[in-house]
């Protein structure tokens, strides 16, 4: 529990100090009313007596009594005030408490915390408040004679005739009063009586001066010569400077002042409580009736009155007053009570002899001894409360002894009347009296000298008097006010002998009952006495009870105390992720902070409330921010908002885009990747640019890309900056008036921006946003630059404001956002590695240079699915967006022979442009003619081109080379179809050694998306000079239209030719040559120089034989045909072993055909080659990695060549016969089956009839033939192998446990349909 | 404040500057759900909490050596059973206090609590041996939460 600033021992003996009630004459009144005063008032600062005061117990040991003190009051007053009235009394003293307290300046107390020093105030002055006001207003109740009033004072004044007479009045009075009355409690018949005669010297005349004299004189002989005092008051003369009553202090200011409070609320405005009375109420302490000066000056409006307190008493005054009541305390009280005591004493032996041994005796026989068992208790509580003693009963005469005992410090004589009093009672089962005198006991051990329990012995201390007591009062009554007292007292018995872990266990013992303060202020005090656990301090129960206090305060509508002890709680669990627990906290904070109007405590806990991630409501999270708004409009105005992030920022993702916002979305490269990095550096190289140092240039800056190097802009660019933002919280946002802030530092200082622009305008687009529940979208800033220098953007600022719900006005609320990103995390050396570092991020760090050259260039036509050879004109639109003209434009791409410009000069993969004019000024555009030729293997591709350009330098002018040239970026991705591939072989012609047999074969393998649509052969084009080409075949080959999945033959002879060719030999392949194509023929001829189609030959080769194929497709969109051409290519090298012109053809074997592979082949191939490279992610099928056959097959074809009939079809029967041919080696394959399965494809001209699909088991070694018909319907020369599918499933091999296509030996069966 | 129902559990995993790593909440199938969860999720939190101070206080004292604290704090309804890893990151159960009149079944409910933090804690090691774990950190991982789901209706429904 908290510090106090009195000790526990001066508590616990305020609590119980000695009595007496006070009794005056109109006349005294009279007198103390010219000071404002009443007479009790007069004497009550006096009641603490300095002198030192010595009482003596039974064995005439004596005793200094140390912080005594008498409490007077009137008779009226010892009537303890009805519940509710009560409990107001204390609210109010709790709550002046609260308002007085100034954390900052009361003691601290530091508890370590897992990170951190929790740091509480170790004081709670409320809890002393109300233990006070408590203890003041406790009822009167019938087990404990302490209360009662041992005496009382009877003040008569000389101003009146007979001052005795009226003493006699006043004894008849306090006589009446005993005798009629239940309240107050008299300690017994025969009470002490005291008289003062008042005199006024102010008013003082010789005849009341006798008849003072002769009043005492009465006085002194009827009641003895201790029990009487002539007072002299109001000696103050006007000149007397010294102010008597600032110098007094009063043993407890406070509880001085609220006697007068009180005052007025019980009786009412009484004869007392007048105006004085009812200042003290309104203004609490500080209107101490004898608390002049302060007040005064606080408020003018009392002058006048206040003043008048005590003005006509002086020092002197003050002396007499203490002489007198000192007399009284010292001559007449206390050997009053140790007469009392004696004479109590005396009967307790003389009835013990006969009462004790009976009672003892009968118990001991019949009852049980020793303190009773609590289940005991709880049966029969009902009837055993109802004990009760009759006043002046036997039973109660130890106690009396002991209260006595008890009120004059001599405590170990009190034990022991205590004690015997405890046993008494549980003999006889008077539980309340029992549990009063164990409580007495427990303080009288406490207090004893002779024990003197400390914090050294405090396992000593008997605290079970205190559990004993606790228990009893609970047992009996749940809500009892004696176990609040009883609960009070012993923790501030075990506070001050360190037995904290006790204390608590005291203060959480309370029941919860409807007295909310009272609940609230133990729960806080347990967790104060957790703080303070010797071994284990305990923050975080701490916490806890304090959220329970908090909890009961705010249901006692003390919001001030609730609050400060939910923030307490909150600093043992702020910023630990117990975000339930903290919204919690957080949200009772706020709600009551703006019920008090207290706004700048409640500022910080917004913040986080509404920053948070979903964990309210929105119609919760729209209150919060309504209030927040309001709060923050109280205390700023209109000043913008620094501290609210809504709507959240994402920093790392703001992108810096060097471009107008329109275009740059699909086409800007963000992430530079290495083969960029590559195209770069080898541009550079080329363009003689390239320096030691390599650092690429930029466009955008965002979270992916590399931010070590500030964005370069020229003046007269214009910067996009991308601003995503997030709404976090449930209702819809709208921003507005967006303005982005930043600091510009014009280079060199003080130019005048060029062309009379400003030096920056910045545009919002949109400048309005409005945000849905948890969306996220971005605000776009567009900077014009107008003057070279250094731009640092810092933040922006906009107006928040929440869409209005009905019949509410929509709230608006300026704000401003810092913006802070972080750079990459370093990882290069080993401290960076070890650490957790950041580099810099310059993405908002512009460096803006001098007016240069800017282009913007994109593809058109850009296709985005083509097939594969397909060929398209494109077209670069190049715009000059810069301030000056730009010239030496270059362009490289990462596939080298996709793009060919033509009349271009191409030079190690850059190809310089030739623009018309030289130069491109100034927002001038150039078109430039490209042709894009797909690669011939289908896949996805990603086309970089990287534009390298340079601001045109004009005479004389030096500029920095470093910032002259620029680079532009275009990525592109496109599909390739498949369409036609193409295969051939040599063979030597016997006729000749210059002529060789060029078999070609071509096939339409688009079964997708050209289904059903033929690919049209146009022309065979040998674009090697060295060579002319004819065709070989006789027959007829039609239109040269392919259909899906049909081959076509083509037989071509080759022949050298001695001078080379001027014109390209070349031969269409249908009979005639549709006009439009002539537009492409032509066109291939121009592409011929271009494209080398395999690097690796040349077409300058004179032995290498390079043929184009020309083709061409028709499709229909909107009921419109198009022409798509293509072209594919393939080269065959003739081998030529010796210079001297002897052609060494093997001839032993001239059938063996050479092979030439399909182009497509050999870039499926991975090799070194950088060409082939950038294909290797191209997905290869299972079929081409395995070689792996079980199964031999062939068809036997028949033996005659079947003809067509003209116009019907021909049903040809064909055999399969299948080997098996398991060579794997384990034992096991000898036993396998393999499971085999033949499938006859259907094409356009042929399809199967009958059985399609046979199935068939085989062995090791095993033959066996499958008959099936096929139907061909047009002549020709068909490859079976590519209508016949043979799959194998064999469970022993791996390899074959999915079916697997099995290939014939050479791939080709050719049928002849004549 | 309410008090809180039988039958609801909450376990929480606590890390080293006494941060929730991990909070899982369980009900009984057959309860429902008539009063709002969000009463009690700051109750639990505030109750957890609390009970750190209990933990630590075993820690030092002569039981100091054990991993597993059976009942070391209690709040009306509630009582608090405690792991603590050798790590010293602290697993605390929520749990329904039983019955005096129950005492067999106490006896066995020790055993199961136990027998669920010892399978927690295993799950618990695995998740600290993954590389991208980091200690002290919030859990994540949505497989660990569903090991310990299974955990919980494997050993405490029967609590």
């Amino acid at each position: 529990m908290a510090q106090s600033p009195i000790s526990p021992k001066e508590v616990v003996q305020d609590c119980f100090p000695p009595r007496i009630a006070c009794l005056w004459s109109e006349d005294a009144e009279e007198i103390c009313r010219k000071n404002n005063l009443s007479v009790l008032q007069l004497l009550l600062p006096f009641c603490r007596p300095n002198a030192e005061m010595i009482s003596s117990d039974l064995t005439n040991r004596r005793f200094y009594m140390k912080n005594f003190s008498l409490h007077l009051s009137t008779v009226e007053h010892a009537v303890p005030p009805n519940p509710t009235i009560a409990r107001n009394l204390f609210h109010d003293a709790v709550a002046e408490a609260v308002d007085t307290f100034k954390p900052e300046e009361a003691a601290q107390l530091e508890v370590p915390l897992r990170d951190g020093t929790l740091i509480v105030s170790a004081t709670t002055p409320w809890f002393d408040a109300f233990r006070d006001e408590y203890m003041r207003h406790f009822p009167i109740c019938d087990y404990e004679c302490i209360r009662d009033f041992l005496g009382c004072i009877f003040v008569v004044s000389t101003a009146v005739l007979d001052p005795i007479t009226k003493a006699k009045a006043l004894i008849e009075q306090q006589v009446q009063q005993q005798a009629n009355q239940k309240y107050p409690r008299w300690f017994g018949p025969n009470i002490l009586k005291f008289f003062i005669v008042l005199e006024d010297l102010s008013a003082s005349t010789d005849e009341s001066r006798v008849r003072g004299e002769s009043a005492m004189h009465y006085f002194t002989s009827t009641y003895g010569e201790h029990n009487c005092w002539l007072l002299k008051i109001n000696s103050r003369s006007p000149k007397d400077e010294l102010d008597p009553w600032t110098t007094f202090t009063p043993f407890s200011r406070r509880r001085a002042g609220k006697v007068e409070a009180d005052d007025a609320i019980v009786e009412n405005g009484g004869d007392e409580g007048d105006g004085q009375g009812d200042g003290a109420v309104d203004d609490g302490p500080a209107d101490h009736p004898l608390a002049t000066r302060k007040s005064s000056q606080k408020s003018p409006s009392k002058v006048t009155e206040v003043v008048e307190i005590g003005k006509l008493l002086g020092q002197e005054d003050g002396e007499r007053i203490r002489e007198c009541l000192v007399a009284f305390t010292t001559k007449c009280l206390i050997p009053y009570a140790e007469r009392q005591i004696r004479i109590l004493n005396e009967l307790i032996i003389s009835k013990k002899g006969i009462h004790r041994t009976l009672v003892n005796a009968t118990k001991k026989i019949f009852g049980p001894s020793g303190p009773p068992k609590p289940a005991q208790r709880a049966s029969s509580t009902s009837n055993l409360s109802q004990v009760v003693y009759a006043g002046e009963a036997v039973e109660l005469q130890n106690r009396k002894a002991g209260d006595l005992s008890f009120m004059f410090q001599l405590y170990d004589q009190a034990f022991q009347f205590f004690q015997s009093a405890r046993r008494d009672y549980s003999a006889d089962q008077a539980w309340n009296y029992y549990a009063a005198a164990s409580e007495m006991c427990g303080l009288s051990a406490f207090l004893s000298p002779t024990a003197g329990f400390s914090s050294v012995n405090a396992k000593g201390f008997p605290i079970q008097y205190f559990e004993a007591a606790i228990k009893s009062y609970s047992d009996v009554s749940k809500t009892s006010p004696q176990s609040v007292r009883a609960i009070i007292l012993a923790t501030e018995v075990c506070k001050a002998l360190h037995l904290y872990a006790e204390a608590a266990a005291f203060f959480k013992n309370r029941s919860p009952e409807d007295f909310d303060l009272l609940y609230g202020l133990f729960l806080e005090q347990a967790g104060h006495c957790f703080l303070r656990l010797p071994q284990a301090q305990s923050p975080r129960r701490f916490a806890f009870q304090m959220i329970f206090a908090g909890f009961r305060y705010f249901k006692a509508a003390q919001r001030k105390l609730g609050i400060f002890v939910y923030q307490l709680a909150l600093k043992v669990l702020d910023g630990r992720g117990w975000i339930v627990a903290e919204d919690h906290i957080r949200l009772n904070i706020i709600r009551h902070c703006m019920t008090l109007r207290m706004f700048q405590e409640s500022m910080p806990h917004f913040v986080s409330l509404l920053t948070g991630a979903q964990r309210q409501v929105p119609t919760q999270q729209v209150l919060i921010l309504r209030d927040f708004i309001a709060c923050h409009s109280i205390l700023c105005g209109d000043e913008p908002v620094q501290q609210l992030c809504l709507p959240v920022i994402k920093m790392q993702n703001i992108r810096t885009v060097l471009g107008r916002p329109g275009e740059v979305d699909s086409h800007v490269v963000e992430v530079i990747d290495e083969e960029w990095l590559n195209l770069e550096e080898k541009m550079l190289e080329t363009k003689g640019r390239s320096s030691h140092v390599f650092r690429h240039q930029q466009i955008v800056y965002s979270d992916r890309t590399d931010n070590r190097n500030r964005p370069q802009a020229s003046v007269g660019d214009t910067v996009t900056i991308e601003v995503p933002m997030r709404n976090p919280i449930g209702v819809a946002i709208l921003i507005s008036s967006v303005r982005l802030e930043y600091e510009f530092h014009s280079k060199p200082a003080h130019t005048p921006p060029a062309d009379g622009r400003a030096s920056l305008e910045i545009t919002g687009d949109p400048t309005e946003l409005r945000l849905a529940p948890l969306e996220t979208a971005p605000l776009t800033f567009v900077v014009h630059l107008g003057q070279s220098g250094a731009l640092l953007i810092t933040g922006m600022s906009y107006v928040l404001s929440v869409p209005p719900a009905e019949s509410e006005a929509a709230l608006r609320i300026p704000c401003r956002q810092k913006f802070a990103i972080q750079g990459a995390r370093l990882n290069q050396s080993k401290q960076e590695k070890m650490s957790v570092l950041h580099g810099p991020d310059h993405r908002l760090d512009i460096t803006v240079l001098p007016a240069r050259g800017r282009l913007i260039a994109k593809w058109e036509n850009f296709p985005r699915g083509v097939l594969s050879g397909q060929v398209v004109r494109l077209s670069l639109i190049v715009e000059n967006q810069g301030g000056r003209p730009v010239d030496h434009l270059s362009i490289a791409a990462s596939l080298p022979d996709v793009l060919v410009f033509l009349h271009s000069p191409k030079a190690d993969n850059v190809v310089t442009l030739q623009i018309p004019s030289g130069s491109i000024e100034p927002g001038k555009k150039v078109t430039i003619i490209a042709v894009f030729v797909a690669p011939p293997v289908p896949g996805s591709y990603c086309l970089k081109t990287l534009l390298y350009y340079e601001t045109a330098v004009s005479g004389d002018e030096k500029e920095k080379a470093a910032h002259r040239h620029q680079v532009w970026r275009m990525q592109h991705s496109f599909e390739v179809l498949p369409g036609l591939t193409i295969r051939g072989s040599l063979l030597p012609s016997v006729a000749s050694r210059d002529e060789v047999i060029v078999n070609l074969q071509i096939a339409h393998v688009n079964e997708i998306q050209l289904q059903a649509i033929p690919l049209k052969l146009i022309e065979i084009l040998s674009v090697n000079g060295h060579w002319r080409i004819d065709n070989l075949a006789d027959q007829d080959s039609g239109d040269g239209a392919i259909l899906t999945a049909e081959e076509t033959f083509l037989t071509l002879l080759g022949r050298r030719v001695s001078e080379k060719l001027d014109d390209l030999s070349a031969f269409p392949v249908p009979a005639e040559l549709d006009t439009s194509d002539m537009n492409f023929i032509k066109a291939a001829r121009n592409l011929a120089g271009y494209i080398s189609g395999n690097p690796a030959k040349p077409t300058r080769d004179p032995n290498a034989i390079c043929l184009r194929l020309l083709w061409k497709v028709t499709l229909t969109s909107d009921g419109k045909p198009t022409n798509v051409y293509g072209l594919r290519f393939i080269t065959f090298t003739v081998e030529q072993a010796d210079a001297g012109g002897v052609a060494c053809w093997d001839l032993r074997n001239p059938l063996l055909p050479q092979v030439v592979p399909d182009i497509a082949e050999i870039l499926a191939r991975p090799s070194n080659d950088p060409f082939t490279t950038s294909f290797l992610n191209l997905p290869v099928s299972a079929e081409e990695t395995s070689n792996f056959d079980v199964i031999d097959w062939k068809v036997e074809l028949p033996a005659d060549e079947a003809t067509l009939p003209r116009h019907l079809s021909v049903i040809v029967p064909l055999v399969v016969q299948l080997t098996c041919n398991v060579h794997v080696g384990s034992e096991l394959a000898d036993a396998a089956d393999v499971l085999v399965s033949v499938e006859l494809r259907t094409a356009v001209k042929c399809f199967p009839v009958g059985s399609r699909r046979q199935s068939v088991l085989l062995r090791q070694g095993a033959v066996t033939r499958l008959r099936f018909d096929y139907c061909f319907t047009a002549s020709g020369t068909y490859n079976m192998a590519e209508f016949v599918f043979v799959k194998a499933v064999c469970s022993v091999i791996p390899e074959l446990k999915v079916a697997k296509l099995q290939k014939p030996s050479d791939n080709q069966m050719l049928l002849r349909i004549g | 404040m309410n008090s809180p129902q039988f039958g609801r559990l909450y376990f929480v995993i606590i890390g080293h500057r006494d941060q929730p790593l991990f909070e899982f909440e369980a009900l009984k199938q057959e309860e429902n759900l008539s009063i709002p969860r969000e009463d009690y999720r700051h109750l639990c939190q505030f109750v957890a909490h609390a009970a750190l101070d209990a933990v630590e206080a075993n820690l030092t004292g002569p039981t100091g050596t054990q991993m597993f604290f059976k009942n070391i704090d209690r709040f009306n309804e509630w009582s608090v059973s405690a792991f603590v890893t050798t790590s010293q990151i602290k697993f605390l159960l929520l749990h329904p206090v039983r019955d005096e009149s129950q005492s067999a079944l106490r006896k066995e409910e020790a055993d199961i609590i136990r027998n669920f933090f010892f399978a927690v804690y295993e799950h618990f090691i695995k998740l600290m041996l993954n590389p991208f774990y980091e200690l002290d950190s919030e859990i994540t991982s949505r497989g660990f939460r569903e090991k310990v789901h299974q955990s919980v209706k494997k050993h405490l429904l029967n609590l």
